[in-house]
């Protein structure tokens, strides 16, 4: 699970921001909320500045309300990009995985039945 | 920022872990990770947060370690050996920086310290000079008077003497007052040489104290005039200027004729002021050796000379007085012995007149490279000045350019400018 965790991070970060610039802890909040997809939060910095290494996000440091001044990342064009090119991949993906899965799922269960 | 959550033991103890755990990182990724966290942990605890919230909270982080992992899995970071970052490369780059800073002010001082010494160098060749200019207007005040003083024991009226005493008298304190700290990094030579001419400027009252003219000729060049020529003869010695030298060595000879000259004009003074005129045979003698001499000097101060230098000889002493000088000295020494007595037909002022003319033509060239002497002198001087003044500026620039770049790179390698 931790490899497959680890590949659909980087788009669900980006899916994220797509809705609207965060800052980190509520990204890190945010992607927690969603079960199961954190191993821990501190993981999500590093994984962000690969992506703004990639170009796929930027960051910008934003005072908003008196508050103190925050990281604020944002998606970029290249980002947008790539997440559709990754919902396309995943929906596909999906499919097939899960068709290969129930099929088998209903093989086994089959089986047992027959046994 | 006092009474964060940043504060708490557990957050401190956390940071100082992922500090070590990225000491393999690049520099600039792990300030930036480490920023990352602390403003997470920032917003994620409030101040004041119990132990149990903050372990919780650094536990759902992951442990530095993993942090560190991830990080360096993600940029491809290949560990220290390349990593610009970490207290021990930072301290290989500052060595970097401060080993050729430190090698170009040691050069640079040594530089300086060269220029220093020639600067002082040439101050002492500017001191000899101007010392020597003293010396040799001294050597011809005590010809004068000496000259005088043959012709005052012979009979002479005294009144231009007690002037021309007055005279070396005058330029006698100007030469002890530039003798003044001449000592410690002179050439030994010289000091020996000045030691001795104001050893024997002391003894000049009982030179002067001398009745007889030729004893008076004799003392006189013997504990004056000789200590102070070999002083002009010598000063060239050790100032390690090719040009100066040259000069001091083409003047030298010039000197000596002069004086050569000078005490042909006190025998001969002497002789016909006396009454009733007479030449001893060994004025004669003196006469004939001084005359010799005075060619052989000569000769000598031709071969020194270079053509402008003969030019300016000849062009100089020149004219009727010096032609009747020549003529008054050829016929005195022409007189069989046994007719010592008489004039030769000279006049006792017409041919006092005549030689000094001839003597203030020679000393005219002298004074010329004399002056020479003094300028060369100053030239160096002012050369040497520049030279330290220039060798100062630049190396203090170079060095302050070699701080500055050096710090410059060193910072945007250990420091990449951040965003705001």
């Amino acid at each position: 699970m931790t490899e497959l965790r680890r590949g659909v991070l980087g788009p669900c970060v980006l899916a994220l921001l797509e809705v609207r610039p965060r800052f980190g802890l509520e990204l890190v909040r945010d992607l927690a909320a969603a079960d199961g997809l954190l191993t821990s939060d501190g993981t999500v910095y590093p994984l962000l500045n690969r992506l703004r290494d990639a170009g796929l996000v930027t960051s910008q440091w934003r005072d908003r309300d008196g508050e103190r001044a925050r990281r604020y990342y944002s998606i970029t064009g290249a980002g947008r990009e790539s997440l559709t090119a990754f919902r396309a991949d995943w929906a596909r993906f999906s499919a097939t995985v899960g068709g290969v899965l129930n099929h088998a799922a209903v093989d086994a269960g089959g089986k047992g039945r027959h046994q | 920022m006092s009474g964060t959550a940043l504060d708490h033991r557990l957050v401190r103890d956390y940071l100082r872990d992922l500090d070590k755990a990225m000491r393999g990182l690049p520099d600039t990724q792990a300030r930036e990770l480490k920023e990352q966290i602390t403003a997470h942990l920032d917003d994620a605890l409030q101040p004041g947060a119990g132990d149990d919230e903050v372990a919780a909270t650094l536990s759902r982080l992951g442990s530095p370690a993993d942090l560190a992992a991830e990080a360096g899995a993600a940029s491809g970071s290949s560990g220290p050996p390349l990593a610009l970052s970490g207290r021990r490369v930072r301290w290989r780059l500052a060595a970097v920086i401060a080993v050729p800073a430190v090698i170009a002010a040691v050069l640079g001082a040594l530089q300086i310290s060269g220029d220093v010494s020639s600067y002082a160098a040439t101050g002492r060749v500017q001191h000899l000079a101007r010392l020597d200019a003293a010396v040799i207007t001294l050597t011809q005040k005590l010809e004068d008077e000496r000259d005088l003083s043959a012709a005052y024991a012979a009979g002479e009226d005294n009144g231009p003497l007690t002037r021309a005493r007055a005279a070396t008298d005058a330029a006698a304190s100007t030469v002890r007052a530039d003798a003044a700290g001449v000592g410690a990094g002179y050439p030994p030579g010289t000091v020996q040489d000045l030691n001795a001419l104001l050893a024997d400027l002391t003894i000049l009252g009982d030179i002067r104290g001398t009745v007889s003219a030729p004893g008076i000729i004799l003392l006189y060049s013997v504990d004056a005039i000789g200590p102070a020529i070999t002083f002009s003869t010598a000063v060239g010695d050790g100032t390690g200027d090719a040009r100066l030298q040259a000069t001091v060595t083409t003047l030298a000879p010039l000197l000596r004729a002069e004086n050569e000259l000078s005490v042909q004009r006190a025998i001969l003074y002497a002789a016909v002021s006396a009454r009733p005129p007479v030449l001893a045979p060994a004025d004669l003698t003196s006469l004939q050796q001084a005359f010799q001499q005075r060619q052989a000097d000569l000769r000598d101060f031709n071969a020194a000379a270079d053509t402008t230098e003969r030019r300016l000889y000849s062009n100089t002493v020149s004219g009727a007085a010096v032609e009747r000088t020549l003529v008054g000295v050829a016929r005195a020494e022409a007189v069989p012995v046994a007719e010592l007595t008489g004039r030769f037909g000279l006049d006792a002022a017409t041919w006092f007149a005549d030689a000094s003319t001839t003597i203030g033509d020679t000393r005219e060239v002298a004074n010329q490279l004399v002056g020479q002497v003094t300028a060369r002198a100053g030239a160096l001087r002012s050369h040497a000045t520049r030279r330290l003044v220039l060798t100062s500026i630049v190396t203090l620039g170079l060095l302050l350019l070699v701080l500055l770049i050096s710090a410059a790179v060193g910072r945007s390698l250990t420091r990449p400018p951040r965003r705001p």
